[in-house]
């Protein structure tokens, strides 16, 4: 018979246990029309125990940026907090505000750095938000890989998440209808992933008038 | 007996009892030997860059005028190998800026990372300032707006719309002060470019577009 470990005592650090504990999580961003959202799960997993209801996934770094997380809580907070403060130095000594290319390409060089000195940072990233360049939606893996994408998906619900939008993704879908798909897509994973639950919050950021509104969504379950 | 204070005009890292730092001065000094340079912005796309190329019939011409990254240049005047060496640390930077964030580094930033540098020549023992001031020329990343930067020997650095380095400088920048509008057409300012610096290094005949190197940088 198996007795389940109480995984806060547990001391086994295998990798493999890691990549247990990286996956609990389901976060997806999708560009639309004239912006980009982010929206994420509320539930932190160890292994079978919900470490948390109401985990905090998505962070704004910026007037006009947001950052879905999956994996190490305290390694995304940490890279969390590092950007903002990087990014507001950037302001500072650029005179001008950084675009979403900026913080994608900034924090996929500090996590390759870190992949290559054998310290990953155990982290998956989604970077949404608009500039003047436009809407934008960065991946970023532990390995410090980045990739440019209409819409993604990341955590362990991934696959279930990113099927829905595959198939209902459009490139100018209007504000509501974006936000329809992307509760709708973040619900299957809810739905059928264990590590992935407690409600849903997000960010939507779009342009009015030359002027980027940010808009949150928070729902309850 | 022997006096082991070293006197104020012998180190940049000492002040002068009128609060002045005397190396600089003569820091400034030698900028002021190097060949005329000048940048004015003409409109908000364009950008006039002048040189003074000395000749010297036996000495292949020199490029005044440096490219650090596309669209980027710089002039330096004073100490040539000063001058090559901060050339060479504001293209590094570029593309270090490059690799980091994935975009091209700003006016400001290079001017700052660049001043930083110059600065910390004037406050650490052991060095000395640098003999080159650097005009900085460019078109901002996001705005895509003309951009000029002057850095002093000493490292502190402004935004300016027209200015001027190396010989006849200040006669230049009085002269620029007079006549520079904004909004100028490119002919009429190379015309313009090439009288000021006539009259400021009081040469017999006036310079031509050989003696001076310019080039005129225009947004993407």
């Amino acid at each position: 018979m198996n007795y389940p470990t109480n995984p806060l005592f547990n001391n086994n650090n295998s990798q493999q246990d890691q990549m247990n504990r990286l996956k609990g999580t389901t976060g997806l961003a999708l560009k639309f029309k004239n912006g980009a959202l982010v929206v994420a799960d509320r539930r932190a997993s160890m292994g079978s125990f919900t470490a948390s209801k109401h985990a905090k996934k998505v962070h704004k770094v910026n007037d006009y940026t947001g950052i879905g997380i999956a994996g190490s809580v305290s390694d995304a907070q940490a890279l969390v907090d590092l950007l903002r403060s990087e990014l507001r130095l950037y302001q500072l000594e650029n005179n001008f505000e950084p675009s979403i290319k900026v913080a994608g390409s900034l924090l996929a060089t500090i996590m390759h750095g870190s992949f290559r000195r054998f310290q990953p940072w155990w982290v998956q990233l989604l970077v949404a938000g608009v500039d003047r360049r436009g809407s934008h939606v960065y991946v970023l893996g532990p390995d410090g890989s980045i990739s440019d994408e209409d819409f993604f998906a990341i955590g362990s619900g991934t696959l279930l998440s990113i099927g829905v939008l595959e198939h209902s993704y459009k490139p100018d879908l209007d504000k509501e209808k974006a936000k329809d798909l992307a509760i709708a897509a973040l619900k299957t994973s809810l739905a059928r992933d264990n590590a992935t639950g407690n409600g849903i919050d997000g960010l939507i950021f779009f342009k009015d008038e030359d002027q980027v509104v940010t808009e949150e969504i928070h729902i309850d379950m | 007996m022997y006096d082991s204070r070293i006197p104020y005009d012998k180190s940049a890292a000492i002040w002068s009892p009128d609060g002045e730092l005397v190396q600089l001065s003569y820091a400034r000094k030698a900028s002021e030997k190097g060949a005329a340079a000048l940048g004015m912005i003409l409109d908000s796309k364009t950008i006039l860059l002048a040189g003074e190329t000395l000749f010297d019939p036996l000495v292949v011409k020199p490029d005044k005028i440096q490219k650090i990254d596309s669209k980027l240049f710089l002039i330096a005047s004073g100490l040539s190998t000063d001058s090559n060496l901060l050339i060479g640390q504001a293209r590094l930077v570029a593309q270090q800026h490059r690799l980091i964030y994935g975009e091209k580094i700003s006016i400001r930033a290079l001017a700052q990372r660049l001043g930083d540098l110059m600065a910390r020549h004037t406050i650490q023992g052991g060095l000395r300032p640098f003999g080159t001031a650097l005009l900085l020329a460019g078109f901002n990343p996001i705005s895509k707006e003309a951009e000029l930067f002057f850095v002093d020997n000493g490292g502190s650095y402004f935004a300016v719309n027209a200015y001027a380095a190396g010989s006849g400088n200040e006669r230049i920048i009085d002269a620029l002060r007079k006549e520079y509008k904004q909004g100028i057409a490119v002919e009429a300012a190379k015309k313009l470019v090439l009288e000021i610096i006539t009259n400021a290094l009081n040469k017999k005949e006036p310079l031509t577009e050989k003696e001076l190197e310019i080039r005129i940088l225009t947004a993407e």
